[in-house]
């Protein structure tokens, strides 16, 4: 029987290292300066003999690359080198450019039908670290390719990558202020809201299938969700006064928010099963923008409860606010890391906002941005970036940055004038 | 022998499972702004590649663009209209209304200082003619719409609004005005009187207009 489990166990450790988990090619946890050079090859149209090209000017394997591109400079991980013309068996070509590894593949066209087959290779070891095939649409071929961008850096870090995430935004380019989203570069913009009114704040649930937004559509300003794959949309706060601000609880039962219907703009917590409201603050001041701690613990938000806006958190088992800022003379939009360690918020000290990050634990805080007049930041899943709005009088956009502000760069959508930007959870 | 079993069972589902996933090595993904979509229909089947390789394969499915159903969000309240741009414009004209209250055409706007939502002298002595022009009119109802200036965080602003509006309401009600005939709604930032990006817009945008309802 020992000799069974002996067996059973050696399966065990082939399955495992045939699942590629062995190596960790870039290790997140001791940071380096060194970039991971990645060769990324030609996409090439793969014909059957004499068949004719479906994509006779290389648009789509243009597009693959160019984007495959874009998402690995993004991470700020790796160096891109150009390997045109290397192909998925050229081991020594691609070693001799200096590469560690390389990204080759090719994709078939059949009418709106997109296949991609794509390989990862680790040129030194010669070995093949991924091969995948993405069936999808024409339409969209950045799709397929950010898929396949989350499964490297996975493969090569070990971490969950953020390629297929999505960002929340609000432009008035309609004419009115309504909501969008786009990929997390901006690419693939859709327009959720068409409703012609004022549409504010949009947020993601924890699953990623819903928005949460604040909207003047029925006159008041009331709290809406959407549903984005039936498209329906229903009415979850419908108190007096301003329903603004919410934010899902990390499981997703409950809804944190800003009511004025009883003395003043107070805090509460919807539980949606039931349908209850809990109040959170009782004072006469201002009580807006919560942001909940990954552990569903506790809650920091904005109050001027001490003469101007300043950043506090409530824990939600004492019911005890704990003021975190102190400097500053308006202090705002908190969002709390993924990894709970950190909370981003926007601070002006008179003139313009900047984007600065508390440490939870010792409160010591850290300026990100200096240029420019920025707020609202939202965290990526994996907790590595920040997204925020810039605005400059009329004209407002977005920009990401590493979350120790460097790696600054815009976040083109293509519509223009954008505000109030949410990073998603991650989507698969 | 018996025992031996029971503490193998584990381990042998445990490698049953593993095997199950491994050997299906199609993932389909579902994607969360996207309709289901017929491609992903959680078939399993193992793939190969062009060269003949086992190959993972992955169906992406389309993004629809799905917007929202407004069939039960279409009831805007008029409300909510554009038509108190112009019942502001000319409550700004302080000077041409020194005359009798009840001669008074419309209601004066309000003005407050940043980051504030209590009413100054010189406001409170224009609320005054406002609570006086609303005694001699019994009959309309007003409604209270608390705005920011554009500086500062958006739902600061909506609460800041508010409590600008709640501020006027609760002025007029101790001067005699029913609180019947007093509604409220905070824009924050979104509806700004003036449109420059200085001071002399912004003070102007930190305001409480009023809107005749009847």
């Amino acid at each position: 029987m020992i000799k069974n489990i002996a067996v059973l166990t050696a399966i065990f450790i082939s399955f495992t290292s045939g699942l590629g988990q062995a190596k960790v090619y870039i290790d997140l946890s001791a940071p380096s300066e060194r970039r991971m050079p990645v060769a990324i090859g030609e996409f090439r149209e793969l014909l059957a003999q004499g068949a004719l090209p479906q994509d006779p000017s290389g648009a789509i394997g243009a597009a693959l690359a160019q984007t495959l591109r874009g998402d690995l400079v993004f991470s700020g991980l790796f160096s891109i080198m150009d390997a045109k013309g290397i192909t998925e068996k050229d081991f020594g070509p691609c070693r001799s450019i200096g590469a560690d590894t390389l990204v080759a593949g090719g994709y078939t066209v059949d009418k709106d039908r997109l296949s991609l087959e794509v390989r990862l290779l680790d040129c030194v070891a010669e070995k093949v670290l991924l091969y995948k095939r993405y069936i999808g649409s024409t339409n969209n071929p950045r799709r397929l390719i950010h898929y396949f961008a989350d499964q490297l850096y996975e493969s090569l870090t070990g971490r969950k990558g953020v390629f297929s995430t999505k960002i929340l935004f609000v432009s008035n380019l309609p004419g009115n202020k309504e909501i969008f989203s786009a990929d997390y570069d901006g690419g693939n913009v859709m327009q959720l809201t068409r409703n012609k009114h004022i549409n504010l704040s949009p947020q993601w649930s924890p699953d990623g299938r819903k928005v949460i937004y604040s909207s003047y559509k029925n006159g008041e300003p009331n709290l809406y969700m959407f549903d984005m794959r039936s498209g329906k949309d229903a009415r979850v706060s419908s108190r007096p006064g301003i329903n603004v601000g919410g934010r899902f609880s990390p499981d997703g039962t409950r809804i944190a928010l800003t009511l004025s219907a009883e003395k003043s703009p107070e805090l509460y917590i919807l539980t949606l099963a039931t349908g209850e409201y809990t109040r959170l603050t009782d004072n006469y001041g201002i009580d807006v923008s919560p942001t909940w701690s990954p552990d569903g613990q506790r809650i920091a938000y904005t109050s001027d409860i001490s003469g101007n806006p300043h950043i506090f958190v409530i824990d939600l088992t004492t019911g005890k606010s704990v003021r975190q800022t102190f400097e500053g003379k308006y202090n705002s939009s908190p969002a709390w890391s993924p990894d709970g360690a950190y909370i981003a918020y926007a601070r002006a000290d008179g003139g313009a906002f900047q984007i600065w990050a508390m440490d939870v634990v010792t409160g010591s805080a850290r300026q990100l941005t200096f240029q420019g007049n920025n707020q609202s930041p939202s965290w990526s899943p994996d907790g590595r970036h920040i997204i925020f709005s810039n605005s400059n009088n009329d004209k407002g956009s977005l920009y990401v940055m590493h979350a120790d502000g460097t790696g600054l760069r815009k976040v083109i959508t293509g519509i223009g004038n954008e505000s109030s930007p949410a990073w998603s959870p991650y989507l698969q | 022998m018996k025992n031996h079993y029971r503490k193998t069972l584990p381990l042998i589902i445990l490698l049953a499972g593993l095997v199950g996933c491994t050997a299906s090595n199609e993932t389909v993904i579902d994607d969360i702004t996207a309709k289901a979509d017929s491609q992903q229909a959680g078939q399993t089947a193992s793939a190969v590649g062009a060269d003949g390789q086992p190959i993972q394969e992955v169906v992406v499915p389309q993004d629809n663009a799905i917007t929202e159903d407004t069939t039960d969000a279409s009831t805007a309240s008029a409300k909510a209209g554009d038509s108190s741009a112009d019942a502001q414009t000319a409550g700004q004209d302080k000077t041409g209304q020194s005359g009798e209250a009840a001669s008074q055409k419309t209601l004066y706007t309000i003005h407050f200082d940043f980051d504030r939502y209590t009413i100054n002298e010189t406001e409170r002595g224009l609320l005054a003619k406002n609570a006086a022009w609303l005694n001699s009119t019994p009959r309309i109802t007003v409604r209270i719409e608390g705005h920011a200036d554009e500086r500062g965080e958006t739902e600061y602003n909506l609460a800041l609004g508010d409590r600008r509006a709640s501020a006027v309401k609760k002025f007029l009600q101790d001067l005699g005005i029913s609180p019947g005939r007093l509604s409220t709604i905070s824009y924050g930032e979104e509806k700004p009187a003036a449109q420059g990006h200085n001071e002399e817009a912004w003070a102007q945008n930190r305001r409480a207009e009023f809107d005749v309802l009847n």
